[in-house]
């Protein structure tokens, strides 16, 4: 009999399972005489009904209303966890689900058909292991050889402008497709027809294909559009297709015109940047086609060693060249962190959780005694960590759903152009995928936040909630995996959050920055010239005839510019002050700098003509400006601004000194982001005043060095001007470029202050993320730390209330209730602070945004925030109210007070404190003692 | 403008107003073994325990009846019998059971008869 109820208890409350086994004992015994007979009947229809209830009970769903409802009111009853625990989740969950959601951006399944087996070939240059894209010449041998693809094919980003009937000029971005591209894509033209083989032939005349879009907005829809000619820049091209809106293959482009590279008019590597694609042949796998190419690069390299040595083809899937990872295991690596962040602070809720459940050990232990199932109390537990972790999903797919508008328009605004936005296999909307992945991970920090501290007291520890019902104390503990993690987490606390806060802290402080001049006055544009006529093999006549053509062009723009009403300056420069990328240099016989654990110095690097300075207010300080004899590559002359004399030369005169660049990772001299190498010693000519006068990023570095623009840097052209004539001067522009030549283009014009308020939402979008963080981490650090300490309140509140009857100092009993858990709390943050300052140093943060003595600060204050959050309330808010409502429950404590009066206290007093005792989580008795 | 039918809210499925009319007609001593047993005496139909345990834990769920626990006896080595009442509900819903059946009878009588 016995063991047919354990069998039955298995799948039933007890006293169900013993009402059901005398049902069944009766019955048998109407049935059989023998006992043995009975008995083991009895066991085997106790299977049975095991089984039976089991099936019934999986049939039923788990969760019911009254669990949920019970779930929201205990969310109700706690609200600072519920608070803490919500925007926690809330801000790992979204992090958790963005980093999938950035690999579904990156490496989506193209929507195409059999978009799958759609990939990318590339040469990477092993030496660097960067992709090298003049494949102009390899193309053609691909194309020709190898048998796992088909309809391999090839396009080139051009920029064109477009003169519309109207005299309207757009510089407009094509791709220079092969035909394969629209056999890839599997798309029909809704006009006319795609482009053919045969429109890459030399001779053949110029054809161009339109998207939808162009055709709706700039021709107006026109109907007679086939068969019209367009000038894209100085050449006639007629228009022969119109394609659906939801065409834009290769990337995201509404213009194509052929294919038309000749690789005979290039000298090996030095084609342009070509992509190539292809599809895999039926019945090909990726593996084949790579083994198949590895081998023809094999080939290649050693037939073509000039060019070819260390370059070796790869196939990838179609989007991966896209995507700004050298290595997709470096996005497993960072989902795989991001998803630790999730797993650290659902542990921290978790802590928070099982303080709170220890608090209700007695309820578990009395619901246990009267039947309820150890099921039954964990899954009541997990749907109040569900309800908790569901609402934090939902906060998490708005937050999402903002970052992910953000980013869009971010990115839009990157795209040069702008015509079709970001590429088109990109979809920034909140897919089923995204919204399952944010709930699985809701679902794992539900089980970690709820079912683990449910476990953990419903476990052994019944009896120990059981005993507590009697002695009005807690029976549970923080045991050592939970202090360690509490530990733990106090140490990465201290590590990450001097280096987040500061990262935060200065994006924040640079996202409203004032440019420190009228940035409204400058109207800034980057410009090109269509390469005409074709390059020949020997490539240096015609580069030298390109750059001629250009500089003559860029000539006149500037003097039509210049008389132009409302202009006052007019300069050329390689990028805008304020966004210089930062390079290492070393002063020649400068000697090593102490403490300096990388070589070199950081300084904002920047190419600028001879207009630049004045066009800026920066004012020569000493030696010269910038002359026409340097704007050459073999120019030694460089200025560089006060900062750089103040920090480098102490304010002493630096005309005459000379600086090295420190080269780059791999073999060969330093190299600018410009492309040009650096690889001598260059001489400092001239000081001028700092420009701009603030600094608009976090970026720390403001000692600046300048050299002349030369015509292979050629970048970018500011217009200083009346800032109410900025859309006027922007056509104006165009205009004036066109007129002078219209293969002559503005590929795209913005006021300098736009470009700035893009770079600050960066910034502040940035800082906020980073802030979010921060804070999250703070508030979990702080709530880990209450945690232990309400647990330990929790375990001695009965010590602790006959203590202070007896007489105790409070300060004392303070010290002996905390003494242990602070040397804990003390023992994490110096084990945090090691890895902060390694941090800091490494990212360069010492002595630049902010002082020492503010990071000093920033250690010691994540600590002092946790004990002041754990005390604090218990001190202010309960201490009030443990004199009331709940003093009855403290009559035991209340009669040892009466046994042993406290001298020079009064009993209303007494009462009080010995009333705390007995408090619930025993933070009253805290509060009573503080206030005492 | 309709009123609400009189027939309208949940109604039993056949065995459960079988069981349900045997708590009835047992008593206040309705534990699963007597209720079988009213069964097979009114119905001449023999019915497993599986299946009453079944139906009464299922309505228990929908609180068309409640159970209680009496006395332990020697013949059930001690346990106590798991008695089962009526609620309120779950009379009302024998009354829509039998109303509706009632009700797609009427009329039908001779018909029945003869068959």
């Amino acid at each position: 009999m016995k063991l047919a109820v354990r069998i039955l208890r298995l799948a039933m409350p007890a006293s169900k399972a013993e009402a059901l086994a005398g049902d069944l004992a009766e019955d048998l015994a109407r049935r059989w005489r023998p006992r043995a007979v009975r008995e083991v009947s009895l066991v085997m229809l106790a299977i049975g009904y095991a089984a039976i209830a089991a099936a019934t009970r999986a049939a039923r769903p788990p969760v019911d209303a009254l669990d949920v409802k019970l779930a929201l009111r205990m969310l109700v009853k706690y609200p600072g966890l519920t608070v803490i625990a919500f925007f926690s989740m809330a801000v790992a969950i979204a992090f958790g689900a963005g980093a999938f959601a950035i690999h579904s951006f990156l490496y989506p399944r193209l929507p195409l058909p059999g978009g799958d087996r759609i990939v990318s070939i590339e040469n990477v240059d092993t030496r660097y292991r960067n992709d090298d894209r003049q494949v102009l010449h390899d193309f053609a041998i691909w194309q020709s050889e190898l048998e796992t693809l088909t309809d391999l094919g090839a396009y080139v980003d051009i920029r064109r402008n477009l003169l519309s009937a109207d005299g309207r000029v757009d510089a407009m971005r094509l791709a220079q497709m092969s035909a394969a591209g629209f056999r890839i894509a599997g798309a029909s033209p809704i006009k006319g027809r795609t482009l053919e083989d045969r429109d890459e032939r030399p001779g053949a005349e110029p054809v161009l294909v339109i998207g939808e879009a162009m055709w709706r907005r700039v021709f107006g829809a026109d109907p007679a559009i086939i068969g019209r000619t367009v000038h894209l820049g100085a050449t006639v091209h007629t228009v022969v297709g119109v394609m659906p809106e939801r065409f834009a293959f290769p990337v995201n482009h509404q213009l194509w015109v052929p294919f038309r590279l000749d690789p005979g008019r290039y000298a090996r590597g030095q084609s342009p940047d070509v992509n190539v694609f292809a599809r895999l042949s039926p019945g090909a796998s990726l593996d084949a086609a790579k083994a198949e190419i590895a081998v023809l690069g094999e080939r290649l390299a050693q037939q073509f060693p000039e060019s070819n040595q260390h370059l070796r083809p790869r196939i990838v899937p179609y989007t991966s060249v896209f995507a700004d990872f050298d290595d997709i295991d470096q996005l497993y690596v960072m989902q795989v962190a991001v998803v630790m962040l999730l797993v650290v602070i659902a542990v921290n809720v978790a802590i928070l959780v099982y303080a709170r459940t220890v608090t209700r050990a007695g309820e578990i232990a009395m619901r246990t005694a009267l039947g309820a199932s150890r099921r039954r109390i964990v899954t009541q537990l997990f749907v109040e960590a569900g309800a908790l972790s569901a609402a934090a999903a939902v906060l998490a797919l708005g937050i999402l759903q903002i970052v992910f508008v953000q980013i869009e328009s971010v990115l839009n605004a990157f795209m040069p152009g702008g015509e079709a936005g970001v590429p088109f296999w990109m979809d920034f909307s909140l897919s089923p995928r995204i919204v399952l992945n944010t709930a699985g991970l809701a679902v794992i920090a539900a089980a970690i936040a709820g079912v683990i501290p449910a476990l953990k007291v419903t476990g052994r520890h019944v009896q120990a909630g059981l005993q507590s019902l009697a002695t009005r104390g807690s029976g549970l503990r923080l045991g050592k995996g939970w202090t360690a993690l509490v530990v733990g987490q106090v140490a990465i606390t201290a590590a990450l959050l001097p280096g987040a806060a500061v990262m935060a802290f200065s994006s924040l402080k640079f996202a409203n920055a004032d440019p420190g001049f009228a940035a409204d006055e400058y109207l800034v544009a980057d410009f090109g010239l269509d390469p005409e006529p074709q390059p020949d093999p020997a490539g240096s006549t015609t580069r030298v005839s390109f750059d001629t053509r250009f500089l003559s062009r860029q000539a006149e723009l500037i003097r039509r510019l210049e008389s132009e009403p409302g202009v006052s300056a007019v300069t050329h420069l390689w990028t805008m002050p304020g966004r210089e990328p930062n390079m290492r240099i070393t002063l020649e016989n400068g000697g090593p700098i102490p403490g300096e654990e990388r070589p070199g110095q950081l300084i904002r690097f920047n190419r600028v003509d001879a207009n630049y300075f004045r066009a800026f207010d920066a004012t020569r300080r000493a030696g010269r400006g910038f002359a026409n004899a340097d704007a050459r590559p073999e120019s030694t002359a460089v200025i560089v601004n006060q900062h750089f004399v103040d920090r480098f030369f102490g304010g002493a005169q630096p005309l005459g000194r000379r600086i090295q660049y420190v080269p780059n990772a791999g073999p060969g001299p330093a190299q600018a982001q410009d492309g040009t190498e650096l690889p001598g010693a260059y001489e400092i000519v001239g000081v001028v005043s700092n420009a701009p006068a603030r600094e608009l990023s976090s970026n720390a570095v403001n000692a600046r060095v300048y050299h002349p623009l030369t015509a292979e840097t050629y970048q970018t052209l500011a217009v200083r001007m009346d800032p109410s004539r900025a859309a006027a001067m922007s056509q104006r522009v165009r205009d004036i470029a066109v007129a002078i030549d219209p293969a002559f283009r503005v590929n795209r014009t913005r006021v300098l202050q736009e470009v700035y308020q893009l770079d600050q939402t960066e910034e502040r979008w940035g800082a906020m993320m980073l802030a979010g963080v921060t804070l999250s981490v703070l508030v979990l650090a702080g709530g880990g730390i209450y945690a232990l300490m309400s647990v330990t309140v929790s375990r001695r509140r009965r010590e602790i209330g006959i203590r202070a009857a007896l007489g105790g100092e409070p300060r004392r009993i303070l010290a002996a209730i905390f003494g242990r858990a602070l040397m804990l709390l003390a023992a994490g943050a110096l084990i945090g602070i090691v890895p902060a300052t390694l941090l800091l140093r490494a990212e360069d943060m010492v002595g630049g945004p902010v002082s020492t003595w503010e990071i000093a600060l920033l250690h010691v204050a994540p600590s002092c925030f946790c004990c002041r959050l754990d005390l604090r309330p218990r001190t202010a808010r309960r201490g009030a109210a443990c004199a009331s409502s709940r003093r009855r429950r403290c009559a035991r404590t209340a009669r040892i007070s009466r046994t042993y009066p406290r001298r020079g206290c009064s009993p209303s007093r007494r009462t009080r404190l010995t009333g705390s005792a007995g408090f619930r989580g025993g933070g009253g008795a805290i509060g009573c003692l503080a206030i005492s | 403008m309709t009123g609400r039918s009189p027939l309208s809210g949940p109604l039993l499925a056949e065995f459960e107003l079988i069981v349900l009319l045997a708590v009835l007609q047992v008593g206040d001593e309705a534990y699963p073994l007597a209720i079988r047993d009213a069964i097979e005496q009114r119905t001449g139909r023999r019915t497993s325990r599986a299946a009453i345990f079944i139906t009464l834990e299922r309505l228990e769920e929908k609180g068309f009846v409640t159970s209680r626990y009496g006395d332990p006896t020697p013949v059930r080595g001690g346990r106590a019998k798991r008695l089962f009442t009526p609620t309120a509900a779950g009379l009302a819903a024998v009354k829509r059971s039998v109303a509706m059946v009632s009700s797609m009878t009427a009329g039908l009588q001779a018909l029945l008869r003869k068959s």
